[in-house]
């Protein structure tokens, strides 16, 4: 209920008025509904009464058959703008949500931002998100309007006989408010059991279909067959639970209902038969008691997949909080080079998943402007991690990384880093480069263009700059991709380069001419760069070999 | 909304309807009955507004009388069986909807798995997945809100229409006209809106996917210090598409606000009508007589479950959409005629022994609908343990000739054979369980790494694992995992690529003990460090058994016994 709470002032924050004028026409359209069956009845009685008796001809009729006409149009009325707010409303939650959720995970640190690379992780985030959007249609909207509406129609029916009011809304509320939490309850497990089974069969069925000729081979095709199936019946299984909750809800709800109907009129025979109050005013009471079981049969409905939605809040409820200011607050540019501090370096950093086996242990650098140094080594050696470390993006177990002196995650745009898989979004050449730097004029974005080899390439393309990429950079091969991804580090201009293999995807003369114009252009620049071409490492002024069984530092 | 487009005769002409028909069959005796019981529960209450409308109508009479325990009792009764009926109803349709959807999932799976993966047509994991998980769920709000919301729409209105008719013809006089009308003025309204608002709420995904990309590449935003920027632009687009929505929403949203109009209105009309004719006004509308208060309220209170139907139905008729959707999604799994493994799934039992000699006799295979063949007339013998390259261009069908070997997909024409030491004929089925794939980019299951190895074979040591690591050089590969070999692979878990990959997959391969090695590319995509490694393990793995390796990594090649050449289709040989 505490993650409810942390939504519910996320849509404060948002479109108030929306919200509360969804929730007003709601009521409206509620009260107006109560009260046309209610005048209607009320109209129908009085008039079999005074026809009864012969006094049809001098009975009002005009303003209750006027009020009954307008009370239609009313509802009607309500209703329209009430889809109309309470869609604006989602609309613009479904706005805000996605704004907190990326800058709430763009302050996560590192190590828990490459799990996005996943296709499912990002499925389970969008599926809770969309079950989300509907939390103020279907939970916040019928429940507020639905308790506030019940109110004025107690109070109605607090006018006809008070103890009649009291006892019946009274009931009405309290059954509904007890069936609904129940329900809630009950089927929040369920719905998270149902919820995890329904991923297992999404990734099982995944492995099924990408390793289809290794399990086949293996033998073990039809058990991870067997293995989507036994997702489903857990699925299922929890699927009827849910259904069993949700029937008993909606049966509960009814019988309140009808219990309230029964009560009208146990009060109100006595009432009438005793002549303190009309038999019109009770068939309005009982009409308007038909009304008032109107308002809640909505949260009856809404209530399924109140357990879905409870585990999206549950799951996103961290995810939409206020987001933290941004950590590294100095621009790089306001730390000034001094003579004798290094642009960058590494000071006994050591780091490793697990503490007995270590990735890089004790290891140095030091790194001076306009000084190009080459990583070198064979795979696993622990290359890219050194360069993650440089880059700040893993917080090293023993050691400091320090740019110009401080610690190198105060600091941003000054390190620039390539790491072995860029990543390229949906939106054109252009877009996507001036993600470093909004204000790079055409001719900057050419230039960069140029140096990692890619003029040509974009130039002939029908709208050239202006070319649309795919979601995840589709439309261009792993090399190219690359390169773009190199043009805008270059267009973002840092003091220092950390490339993780640049030149991978390319073939050797290509790769060569490309890292010499890049150092040819930013001679004021440091790069630390890892590659296992010695054509390229000779280009450094320094170069560090890893051994294999650790770093193991000796210069060249 | 559109009545018409559920008539039987309408259903028959489109290949849609028919489609889903056909898949929610097994399902449709429990909905049916579902269906009544929800009638039947709405219906109850015409009883019970009767003996209501009594109970009103004998304390409004000159003389009063209050409704006696019988009609309390009554009324109560009528109530449960309501409840009764109601949940009966809810049951039975989720009941109908699983038999529905575990049906779906069996079919569905068991001809995904038996698709060849040399099928082009084949969709992507991606899509395997969606139609597994997702698209099967949209058959149960069709089977469990909408069929029964249908049923109750072609029954319920009608009865009431009549009941009122045995009281007065002009109070069902007003209901029969208001009710058709609102289809009529739905769809004259609401069918360019409704298409509109359909694309528009369509759109609304798209946000899902600008966003998901976004969070993709969430590591490179962070790094280029641009996460303000991005999440402004993101606001933008948001924003700019709810303005977007809502212009086409306030639209659409006429066409259920005509539904409300006409149902509220025909309450309030009979309403005014009984109401003038009770106090002496319109004579008409009964037979011969004054309508009394009791048939008056009667008539007002079962008035709103005329329309009631009507506006569920409007509520659930998205569902049948989503259904149809759905079912066109499993029509190219279901119906189309695709390239199937050459053997079932279900292996025999490997052959003793040695691994088999291979022999390609006349080998050809094109893709279906295509006139190409990939490979034309082929003859190759493997002998036991040899070691084979099998070079080529590009789509030269280095891949294919290794899958038919591998058995995932029939020849056009010619054979694969398999026969022992003594030349004879080995049963094809048997000998796939001899032979263990090795891919470009290894596919590693949701599972720990351990798992992952043994592939779920049981009886396997520890000691049989650290040997295959060693023999792989994949040693170091699962010390600097964060959990060694109770490290969770696959898409959500820990991720190895690359040459890691290749040698957890040869690893893998090792464990198997298969004795014939099918290894396709493995050397595509590392460095030439790495393919060294890989290479090495991969010898190593093959001592003693039959290797054959679709590669142009001319490293590798050079150090295989054989090589064989695919180009323009037929092999050329070239001795090594």
């Amino acid at each position: 209920m505490k993650n409810l709470a942390v939504i519910l002032r996320l849509f404060w924050r948002g479109d108030r008025r929306a919200f509360l004028v969804g929730i007003l026409l709601s009521s409206v359209t509620i009260l107006a509904g109560t009260a046309l069956l209610g005048l209607s009845g009320w109209f129908i009685t009085a008039s079999a009464i005074a026809g009864a008796a012969g006094a049809g001809l001098t009975f009002d009729f005009f303003r209750p058959s006027a009020g009954i006409r307008f009370l239609a149009i009313a509802r009607t009325a309500g209703r329209y703008g009430e889809r109309l707010t309470s869609h604006g409303a989602t609309l613009s939650f479904l706005a805000l949500l996605r704004v907190r959720i990326f800058r709430n995970l763009a302050a996560a640190d590192f190590a828990r931002l490459g799990r996005f690379r996943s296709g499912e992780v990002l499925a389970r985030l969008t599926s809770d998100v969309d079950n989300l959007d509907n939390v103020y249609l279907r939970l916040f909207l019928p429940a507020l309007a639905g308790a506030g509406s019940l109110a004025l129609i107690t109070l109605g029916l607090c006018l006809v006989d008070l103890r009649l009011g009291l006892l019946t809304g009274g009931l009405i509320l309290a059954a509904s408010a007890v069936i609904v939490v129940a329900g809630a309850v009950l089927g929040l497990r369920e719905a998270r059991r149902q919820a995890l089974a329904r991923e297992a069969i999404r990734l099982r069925a995944i492995d099924l279909s990408r390793g289809q000729a290794e399990l086949l081979l293996a033998g073990r095709l039809e058990h991870q067959r067997q293995t989507v199936l036994d997702a489903h019946e857990r699925s299922e299984k929890s699927a009827d639970r849910i259904g069993l909750v949700e029937a008993w809800q909606s049966a509960g709800l009814f019988l309140a209902g009808q219990a309230a109907l029964l009560l009208v009129l146990a009060l109100g025979a006595p009432l009438v038969a005793s002549g303190r109050i009309g038999a019109a005013a009770l068939a309005m009471a009982l009409l308007a008691a038909f009304g008032a079981i109107e308002a809640v049969t909505p949260l009856g409905r809404g209530a399924l997949g109140l357990g879905r939605t409870l585990l999206a809040a549950g799951r996103l409820a961290p995810l939409v909080v206020d987001p933290s200011p941004d950590a590294a607050t100095s621009p790089a540019l306001d730390e000034p080079t001094r003579e004798g501090i290094p642009e960058l370096a590494l000071q006994e950093v050591s780091f490793g998943w697990r503490r007995d086996s270590p990735i890089v242990s004790r290891f140095s650098l030091v790194l001076g402007r306009g000084e190009r140094l080459a990583l070198v080594g064979p795979s696993g050696s622990g290359k890219s991690t050194v360069l993650a470390l440089a880059a700040g993006i893993y917080p090293p177990g023993a050691g400091r990384v320090l740019f110009r002196g401080g610690d190198v995650r105060r600091f941003k745009g000054a390190l620039g880093y390539l790491p072995q898989a860029s990543a390229l979004f949906s939106g054109t050449v252009a877009e996507n480069l001036r993600l470093a730097a909004p204000l790079a004029t055409r001719e900057e974005l050419w230039a960069a263009l140029e140096i990692a080899g890619l003029a040509p390439r974009v130039a002939e393309l029908p709208e050239g700059l202006a070319s649309p990429l795919g979601e995840g950079g589709q439309g261009f091969s792993g090399g190219e991709l690359r390169r773009l991804a190199l043009a805008r580090l270059i267009i973002f201009s840092p003091s220092v380069f950390l490339l993780d293999e640049p030149t991978e995807s390319m073939g050797e003369e290509l790769g060569l001419s490309i890292l010499e114009s890049l150092f040819a252009s930013r001679p004021d620049a440091a790069f630390l760069y890892v590659t296992h071409r010695e054509g390229e490492a000779r280009l450094a002024h320094r170069i560090i070999r890893i051994g294999a069984g650790g770093l193991n530092p000796a210069r060249v | 909304m559109s009545q018409t487009g559920t008539t039987p005769k309408n259903r028959q002409k489109d290949p849609g309807s028919a489609r889903l028909a056909a898949i929610v069959a097994p399902g449709r005796p429990l909905v049916a009955a579902a269906a009544l019981a929800g009638a039947g529960s709405a219906l109850l209450w015409i009883p019970q507004a009767f003996l209501l409308a009594e109970a009103v109508g004998g304390l409004a009479s000159p003389r009063p009388a209050g409704p006696g325990l019988w009609l309390f009792v009554l009324v109560a009764i009528l109530a449960l069986m309501r409840a009764g009926s109601g949940i009966a109803a809810a049951r039975l349709a989720l009941a109908g909807a699983r038999k529905v959807k575990t049906a779906l999932r069996q079919d569905l799976s068991a001809a995904l798995s038996a698709w060849s993966p040399l099928d082009a047509g084949r969709p992507q994991s991606g899509e395997v997945a969606a139609i597994l998980a997702d698209h099967v769920e949209a058959l149960e709000p069709y089977l469990t809100r909408y069929e029964p919301a249908r049923f109750r729409v072609m029954t319920v209105p009608l009865l009431i229409a009549a009941t009122t008719c045995a009281y007065s013809w002009a109070a069902a006089f007003i209901l029969l006209v208001a009710g058709p009308l609102i289809p009529v003025f739905m769809a004259l309204v609401g069918l360019k809106a409704r298409k509109a608002s359909e694309r528009q709420l369509a759109e609304i995904g798209s946000i899902n996917a600008y966003l998901a990309d976004r969070l993709r590449g969430l590591a490179d935003i962070r790094l280029l210090g641009v996460v303000p920027p991005v999440a402004r632009e993101l606001a933008g687009r948001a924003a700019r598409l709810g303005a977007a929505t809502m212009a086409v929403l306030r639209v659409a949203f006429l066409s259920s606000a005509v539904l409300e109009l006409f149902s509220a209105l025909g309450v309030a009309l009979v309403a005014v009508y009984i109401g003038f004719h009770l106090l002496g006004y319109f004579g008409f509308g009964t037979y011969g007589g004054r309508l009394t208060l009791t048939g008056g309220l009667f008539i007002l209170m079962i008035a709103p479950d005329f329309f009631a139907p009507l506006r569920d139905f409007a509520g659930a008729y998205h569902d049948r959409a989503a259904a149809l959707a759905a079912a066109d999604a499993f029509a190219p799994v279901l119906e189309g005629a695709h390239l199937r493994l050459a053997f079932d799934a279900a292996a025999p039992a490997s052959p003793d022994g040695p691994a088999p000699a291979i022999l390609l006799r006349n080998l050809s295979f094109s893709h279906p609908g295509s006139e190409r063949p990939v490979i034309e007339d082929l003859s190759l013998a493997i002998g036991t343990g040899q070691h084979l390259a099998v070079t080529g261009p590009s789509g030269a069908g280095k891949t294919t000739l290794l899958g038919l070997i591998a058995g995932l997909a029939p020849p056009s024409a010619g054979m694969v054979a398999f026969l022992d030491a003594d030349g004879r004929a080995l049963d094809p089925a048997a000998c796939r369980s001899a032979m263990t794939w090795i891919s470009q980019r290894p596919h590693f299951l949701r599972t720990t790494v351990r798992h992952n190895l043994t592939l779920g074979r049981e009886g396997i040591s520890q000691l049989a694992i650290e040997r295959a690591l060693e023999i792989a050089a994949a040693t170091d590969v699962v010390e600097r995992l964060p959990h060694g070999l109770a490290t969770m692979l696959g898409e959500t878990g820990f991720g190895v690529s690359g040459g890691e990959a290749q040698r957890l997959a040869i690893a893998r391969a090792a464990l198997s003990g298969s004795s014939i090695i099918l290894a396709d590319e493995p050397t595509a995509h590392l460095d030439r460090e790495t393919a060294q490694l890989v290479t090495d393990g991969l010898l190593r793995l093959a001592e003693g058994r039959t290797l054959i390796v679709a590669t142009h990594d001319e490293g590798l090649t050079s150090r295989l016994g054989r090589r064989i050449a695919l180009h323009g289709r037929t092999g050329l040989e070239a001795a090594q």
